[in-house]
C-alpha cells in the first residue's frame, strides 16, 4: 500500500510538470520547483573496516506551494538514489500579517540549517551537512522532521529590526534499527511519541538575513526496532537540546554556525540513566570574483566516547574538518566540490572527496 | 550655408533632441486605472517583491515583474530591491521554500504584463513612464527612477 501511495504522488507530480504554467490567476497563485543535484562521493574508511567506499549521488527535490488570499499549500517530495519520501506537506493559514498557523509534516523549525535551506541544494553552498543539521536518514541523531502543529509570528522592535518566533508540537521519530526514524504520512506509525521546537530569532532588518537566535528542542523517542538499544535495556529517551545559532554575511563574508548541548535521559528496564554531549559547527564562506565561492568548516563532538545515545548511531559523522571550492555558471547551476576529515564513534576518522552539480528549474 | 556647415547644424539639431528625449526617460510604478491603491512608499514596494506580506483594504498587494527589457529589469534591481541579480534570484527561490509562497509573476510580453495588472486592482507592476502613458487603462503611482 506504502509503495502504491509513493508511485501514485510520483506519477502525478510528473503529470503536474508537464502541465506546469505560470500562475496567472490573481485568487490563486502556484509554483513548481525541481532541486536537482547529482554527483560522486569517495571516502576511505578506515584501513581495517576494508576497501574503499564510492557511491553516485542523484537526488531530486519537488516542491510545490500554493497560495490562495490567506491560505498556503506546501509539499515536498524527494527522489533519490537513496530514498524516496514525501519530506513536507503542510497547509498554512496566515492569521495576521507577521502571524501564519501550520498542520502537517515539516521540518523542525529548531534546526536552523534546515529552516533555511530544507532539501533545497542549489542554495546551500557546501555539499555536506554539519552533523548538528542532519536528516534522521542521513545519519542525523536530533530530530528534523515533527508532524502536528506549527506556529510562526514576528514582532517588530523598531522600523527595522524585528523577533521571530517559530513554536511547533508534534509526533517525534522513533529510534529504529540503524537510525531515528520520522512518522511517515504515508504509512503512519503507532509508537510515535511527541517533539516540541522553539526557534527565537532576532534580525537587524527585518528585509535582510543577517540574524541570530536560539533554538530548543524537547523530543520523547520510542525505541522501536535497535538492536543495540535493545541490548541496553532502552525502552525510550526523552532528549532535551537548548542551542545557540548565527547566520551573519559581512560584505563577501558568510558565516554560520551553531552550537548545541543535548541531555538525554536514558529510560532503561534497570533505571533511568542521564548522558549528553555537546556539538557545534562553525561555517566560514568567501565569494570570490566571477562566481566562485570557497567555504570551510569545522565540526566537533565531545563525549562521542562515552554517549550512550551516540552509541546508537555508530556511523553518523560526529567531527569533520572541510575545506570546499563552488562555482556557480548561468545562474542556476552549481559545481562544488568538498574535501573533508570526517570522524566518526565506530569507524575513526578517514577523508572523504565529494563532487556535486546542482540546479533548480523552472 | 555651406553643405558641411548644414550638416554639422543637423547632427548638433538631432544630439539635443536625443538629449532631451533620454532625459525624461524615467521608470514608473503603476496599478489598473481602477485599482484603489494610491501610492506605495519604497520599504513597501520592496517587501512586496520581496514576499513579504502588504495589505491594503484586507487584500494582498502583489507585485508584477516586468521582464522583457533588460534596462528596465536592472533599474528594477538597483532602486525597488537593491540586490544583484543572482542574490534576488535566491531570496525568491527561498520563498517557495520557506514560506510556501510561489515568487512574483514573471512577464516578459507587454499584453500579458497589462492584462494580468488589469486582472487584479490590487497588484502593482513597473515601466517606461512613455509605455505607461500610452496605455489609458492604468494609473501611474509614483516615479520609481529619473534618467539625471
Amino acid at each position: 500500500m506504502t509503495t502504491y501511495n509513493r508511485n501514485w504522488i510520483s506519477v502525478t507530480l510528473a503529470l503536474m510538470a508537464l502541465f506546469n504554467t505560470p500562475p496567472a490567476r490573481p485568487e490563486g497563485q502556484q509554483e513548481l520547483l525541481f532541486f536537482l543535484s547529482a554527483g560522486p562521493t569517495y571516502h576511505e574508511v578506515a584501513p581495517d573496516e576494508g576497501p574503499e567506499d564510492y557511491e553516485f549521488v542523484l537526488d531530486a527535490d519537488v516542491l510545490y506551494s500554493y497560495l490562495n488570499g490567506r491560505f498556503r499549500l506546501l509539499g515536498e517530495y524527494i527522489l533519490s538514489t537513496e530514498e524516496i519520501e514525501l519530506e513536507r506537506f503542510k497547509l498554512g493559514w496566515q492569521a495576521g500579517e507577521e502571524t501564519i498557523g501550520w498542520i502537517g509534516r515539516f521540518h523542525s523549525p529548531s534546526r536552523y540549517w534546515n529552516a533555511i535551506y530544507h532539501h533545497g541544494q542549489f542554495l546551500q553552498t557546501s555539499i555536506s551537512r554539519p552533523f548538528l543539521e542532519q536528516f534522521e536518514d542521513d545519519g542525523g541523531v536530533l530530530p528534523t522532521h515533527s508532524t502536528g502543529l506549527m506556529f510562526e509570528t514576528a514582532h517588530k522592535l523598531d522600523h527595522t529590526a524585528d523577533f521571530r518566533l517559530a513554536f511547533s508540537f508534534g509526533a517525534a521519530p522513533v529510534i529504529d534499527r540503524t537510525e531515528l526514524k520520522p512518522f511517515d504520512l504515508l504509512d503512519p506509525g503507532s509508537s510515535n511519541r511527541a517533539v516540541a521546537d522553539l526557534r527565537l530569532a532576532y534580525l537587524p532588518d527585518q528585509l535582510e538575513e543577517n540574524q541570530l537566535g536560539l533554538a530548543l528542542s524537547w523530543s520523547d523517542l520510542e525505541v522501536d526496532g535497535s538492536h543495540t538499544a535493545q541490548q541496553q535495556g532502552l525502552r525510550r529517551v526523552e532528549q532535551v537540546s537548548i542551542g545557540a545559532y548565527l547566520d551573519w554575511r559581512w560584505q563577501e563574508w558568510r558565516f554560520l554556525s551553531s552550537l548545541a548541548p543535548v541531555i538525554n535521559q536514558m529510560k532503561r528496564q534497570a533505571g533511568n540513566q542521564t548522558d549528553s554531549f555537546l556539538t557545534g559547527y562553525f561555517q566560514a564562506e568567501y565569494e570570490l570574483k566571477h562566481d566562485w565561492t570557497v567555504f570551510g568548516r569545522l565540526e566537533q563532538t565531545n563525549n562521542t566516547s562515552s554517549s550512550d545515545y551516540l552509541d546508537l548511531f555508530p556511523h553518523s559523522v560526529t567531527d569533520r574538518q572541510m575545506l570546499g571550492l563552488r562555482f556557480e555558471l548561468a545562474m542556476q547551476h552549481a559545481l562544488s566540490f568538498e574535501v573533508s576529515r570526517a570522524e566518526t564513534p565506530a569507524d575513526g576518522d578517514f577523508e572523504q572527496y565529494l563532487l556535486q552539480w546542482s540546479t533548480v528549474f523552472p | 550655408m555651406s553643405p558641411s556647415r548644414a550638416l554639422l547644424i543637423c547632427c548638433m539639431g538631432i544630439m539635443l533632441c536625443t538629449q532631451a528625449v533620454v532625459a525624461e526617460r524615467q521608470v514608473v510604478l503603476v496599478a489598473s486605472a481602477t485599482s484603489p491603491l494610491h501610492d506605495l512608499d519604497s520599504l513597501e514596494l520592496r517587501k512586496i517583491y520581496l514576499g513579504f506580506p502588504v495589505r491594503h483594504e484586507g487584500h494582498t498587494v502583489s507585485g508584477l515583474r516586468n521582464t522583457g527589457d533588460e534596462d528596465l529589469n536592472r533599474i528594477f534591481l538597483q532602486s525597488v530591491v537593491a540586490m544583484s541579480e543572482k542574490s534576488y534570484l535566491r531570496r525568491l527561490l527561498s520563498l517557495p521554500l520557506r514560506k510556501g509562497i510561489p515568487r512574483p509573476s514573471e512577464y516578459a510580453r507587454p499584453r500579458r504584463l497589462l492584462d494580468a495588472l488589469l486582472s487584479n486592482p490590487y497588484s502593482v507592476t513597473y515601466m517606461w513612464k512613455d509605455t505607461a502613458a500610452l496605455s489609458p487603462d492604468v494609473k501611474t503611482l509614483r516615479v520609481l527612477w529619473q534618467e539625471n
